[in-house]
């Protein structure tokens, strides 16, 4: 069985409006984030606790949160966790305190008011003030290494250009990410902060069998347009990219139906990462290379016409 | 079969059969450990079976910062150090199979695998355990006391209780000094939580008092009373009481050798309601925990069945103990646990022979044994703050496991059907590099001791899907050289060799950031970046040595002329 072989579509034909495509996707994301002030964090990079409480038979939200705030409990969010009867609640830390919090308090305010259930907590976790300014500076420092450990290593491998679209792929790749997670509302926890760290190494994969690709070419076709050798290239690993992404698409998706509420996120940002990151490889990283090539191009005929005039004629 | 051929299926053996032998142990342990091994041989096997994370075998995570404004002369080195060493006194008792404290950075890490009770670690973990012998002031000081406290209060109140109570210099205050006072506070006020709840709940709704303006402080309080040798409290009182106490005009008649104290027992008021006791409390320190030579718990003989905690003084402070009991017949000795007082018996004669007691104010014998623990281990040298803490019950994280294996299980099937479907035998040969690339995985796992978290099975699932990805890069090229008409063994030649290029530099991107992760990452995400990272490299060892050599092998000598691929 096959299929894509000797396929001779003109992506780099398209280039023009998948920038625009892209570009609006992004934007929109940028607009969610301005509207919501900024990405939606959870306690792991703000502070703040939360308790995951299982409940059966199910306690409803609007009750849960009635009977806590009762109770005098300070509920800043309550949602349901995957399944009914399974509640996240969400409450303040103190920052004098540390973490000591009202979380410990849900699960036996909730069991008084409904001594009728079983109630369990499943889940408590407190992270103060101070803990999350770290974490979250932490985690820019992480990414921000990444990217620049990354444009090294290309640089070592291919010529800077190259290391340089790669990275404006993934910068295009976590934006989108980043801006969908802010569509949709969710949270970005440390889990899913390592899901995008995926996303960088996973897409780069990707880019890095087509540049590998276009280098080969290079040498071999020195007749060719710059653009219709890279459009080749990306045809002739075509194949190779969409099986790729398929079994990782296949097993993100597993893991986002049947992995758990706890690793729902962490899973969606693959699912996620692995289509922008394969969309990205083809419609944006060969491109900046061309774009690139054309700026450098005119740029020397701009200097041989005028400072070295004998040599043009 | 030339040599260097031999050498590869070689290598790929032992290395098969090394992973194999590193998961023996976490393969007995999956099945149950017969009941009559021995301790030895079943601590050798938890010793070398694979280490999960506490997300997934349930437990706490503690992260925690001494205050170092309590320092004082110690430097932070030292009372780290002494720190660590009296919460592994306290967490040894519990009994826990490796348990973890260490230290990383300016903070102390506490891991209790198996524990849930998040009161219980935290009032173990989080009590400075600092007991101190103080003398009770009497009447003659107090009732003064209680009528200095009303005029200083009254008039400035009106107008603080109109800006809200949160008042700036009211926030200044407790940021200043009343810290303590505070965090001690919230372990007391958790556990008798729930007394006071059942009370509430059957229909008593007890509302604070109205603040009478012209006597705020005594409007909320009783007035001395001498068998219990302070002022009682309506429970309901309590949290308006305190936030007067802090403030700076009550602060300044408070006089310098003294200070207010709450007690840790909820007594019944006589109106029948819940209430507190402030004790107005001597600053001079009698005797100190630290001259406790050892505390036992004992069955109180005037509360059967009740507990108390008996305390034996050293030398010097038997004889300290004596001097003030003996100077003091007819008052009160307070004894004052972390800055709240934990009873107050009256002195009734002098008591030889360093010997005393705690009775009474226990919720429950935990309690008593507890605090009997936490003296015989020391206080703490400064207070502590828990900056960080999770909390994972077991039954979530067998949860866990349980969808994880699931997740391995259907992702691995469906890739091996794809594959197979896709690719025929060459399909059969890549699911068999698969299955080494996972055996491998985890027998590094098992036997160099890394954990595996939650996140951490999530990067066994991608690796899944990123493993078969050299096989698809090689596949694919051997394809592409079959159609350009090259021969079987030329395409195959040229295949690995074309492929190996894109698979290697592709395969170390990735892997730069599964070490940046490794080296940013706490806890569950460091797992992640292991199980990536040692997926990585042994994805590609399948691919570029196993599957290769397999290849290899099967052309020997031959010229095929067609490839099941």
């Amino acid at each position: 069985m096959q299929f894509l072989t000797n396929t001779n579509l003109d992506f780099v034909g398209k280039r023009k409006a998948a920038a625009v495509l892209s570009a609006l996707i992004i934007l929109a994301g940028i607009g969610s984030l301005v509207v919501r002030g900024g990405p939606n964090l959870s306690i792991d990079f703000r502070g703040g606790a939360l308790a995951e409480i299982h409940t059966e038979p199910a306690i409803g939200v609007g009750e849960a949160r009635n009977a806590l705030t009762k109770a005098g409990i300070d509920v800043q969010g309550l949602q349901e966790f995957g399944e009914p009867g399974e509640l996240l609640v969400y409450v303040p830390a103190s920052p004098e305190q540390g973490v000591e919090s009202d979380a410990s308090r849900v699960r036996t305010e909730l069991a008084a008011a409904f001594p009728d259930r079983t109630i369990e907590l499943r889940r408590q976790e407190g992270v103060g003030p101070k803990i999350g300014g770290e974490l979250r500076s932490a985690a820019l420092n992480a990414i921000f290494l990444a990217l620049v450990l990354i444009i090294v290593y290309i640089t070592f491998r291919f010529v800077f250009q190259f290391g340089v679209a790669a990275v404006v792929a993934l910068a295009h790749d976590v934006l989108i990410t980043i801006g969908i997670f802010s569509l949709m509302n969710k949270e970005i926890s440390l889990t899913v902060l390592a899901a995008f760290l995926t996303i960088i190494g996973y897409s780069l994969n990707d880019t890095i069998v087509v540049f590998d690709r276009i280098r080969e070419n290079m040498g071999l076709r020195r007749k060719e347009s710059y653009e219709a050798v890279i459009n080749k290239s990306i045809n002739e690993t075509l194949s190779r990219t969409l099986i790729t992404s398929l079994t990782t698409l296949f097993v993100a998706a597993i893991l986002f139906s049947t992995g758990g509420p706890v690793i729902h996120d962490f899973a969606f940002a693959l699912v996620v990462g692995v289509l922008v990151g394969t969309y990205s490889s083809i419609f944006v990283a060969s491109p900046v290379l061309i774009a690139w090539y054309h700026w450098r191009s005119s740029d020397r005929k701009r200097t041989t016409t005028t400072a070295k005039p004998k040599v043009a004629a | 079969m030339n040599r260097s051929l031999q050498i590869k299926f070689l290598l790929v053996a032992v290395v098969v059969l090394w992973s194999l032998w590193s998961l023996y142990p976490t393969l007995r342990m999956a099945q149950g450990l017969p009941d009559d091994i021995s301790a030895d041989d079943r601590a050798k096997v938890e010793q070398d079976a694979i280490s999960l994370g506490l997300d997934l075998k349930g437990g706490i995570y503690m992260a925690i910062e001494l205050k170092e404004e309590e320092l004082g002369d110690e430097s932070l080195d030292d009372a780290m150090e002494r720190t660590i060493e009296i919460l592994r006194m306290r967490i040894d008792t519990m009994g826990l199979t490796e348990p973890v404290i260490q230290r990383e950075g300016n903070r102390i890490v506490v891991q209790l695998p198996g524990v849930s009770d998040i009161d219980q670690a935290r009032k173990l973990i989080g009590t400075t355990a600092r007991l101190e012998f103080r003398m009770v002031q009497g009447e003659d000081q107090v009732t003064p006391l209680i009528a200095r406290l009303d005029q200083a209060l009254s008039g400035k109140l009106t107008s603080e209780a109109a800006n809200d109570s949160g008042d700036a210099s009211l926030e200044d205050e407790r940021a200043a000094g009343g810290e303590d006072a505070e965090d001690t506070e919230v372990a007391s006020t958790d556990s008798t939580g729930s007394d006071i709840d059942d009370l509430l709940a059957s229909g008593t709704d007890d509302p604070a008092d109205p603040v009478d303006n012209a006597r705020p402080f005594s409007s909320l309080t009783g007035s001395y009373y001498e068998p219990v040798g302070g002022i009682p409290v309506s429970e309901a009182n309590v949290a308006q009481l305190k936030e007067m106490l802090e403030s700076t005009p009550a602060q300044r008649v408070i006089p310098n050798d003294a200070e207010l104290l709450w007690g840790t027992e909820t007594l019944t008021g006589q109106d029948g309601k819940p209430a507190r006791i402030l004790y107005l409390v001597e600053t001079q320190i009698r005797v100190r925990g630290d001259e406790i030579s050892s505390a036992v718990v004992t069955a109180d003989p005037q509360r059967a069945p009740a507990l108390m905690v008996s305390l034996n003084l050293t030398r010097k402070g038997g004889v300290k103990f004596a001097n003030v009991t003996g100077a003091n017949v007819g008052r009160k000795l307070g004894i004052v646990l972390d800055k709240q007082v934990k009873s107050a018996p009256n002195i009734l004669g002098r008591i030889p022979g360093g010997r005393a007691s705690i009775s009474g104010g226990f919720e429950d014998d935990m309690e008593a044994r507890n605090l009997a623990l936490l003296l015989r281990t020391g206080a703490l040298p400064v207070g502590i703050r828990i900056e960080e803490e999770r909390t994972i019950s077991a039954s979530l994280g067998q949860d866990s496991i349980d969808k994880g294996v699931q997740s391995v299980l259907i992702g691995g099937a469906v890739v091996i059907v794809f594959m197979i479907i896709y690719y025929k035998v060459a399909g059969l040969l890549a699911t068999f590099g698969l299955m080494i690339t996972l055996i491998m995985l985890m027998g590094i796992l098992a036997r160099f001791g890394l954990t595996l978290t939650l996140p951490g099975i999530a990067g066994i699932i991608l690796t899944v899907g990123m493993a078969v990805d050299a096989n698809v890069l090689i596949f694919e090229r051997i394809r592409e050289e079959m159609r350009a008409g090259k021969s079987v063994r030329a395409s195959i030649d040229a295949g690995f060799s074309q492929a190996t290029r894109a698979i290697v530099d592709a395969n170390i991107t990735t892997f730069i950031a599964a070490i940046v992760l490794f080296y940013f990452g706490t806890g569950p995400i460091k797992g992640f970046a292991v199980t990536l990272s040692v997926g990585i490299l042994t994805s590609m060892f399948a691919a570029l040595v196993f599957t290769r050599s397999v290849y290899e092998a099967w052309l020997g000598n031959r010229a095929p002329k067609s490839l099941s691929i």
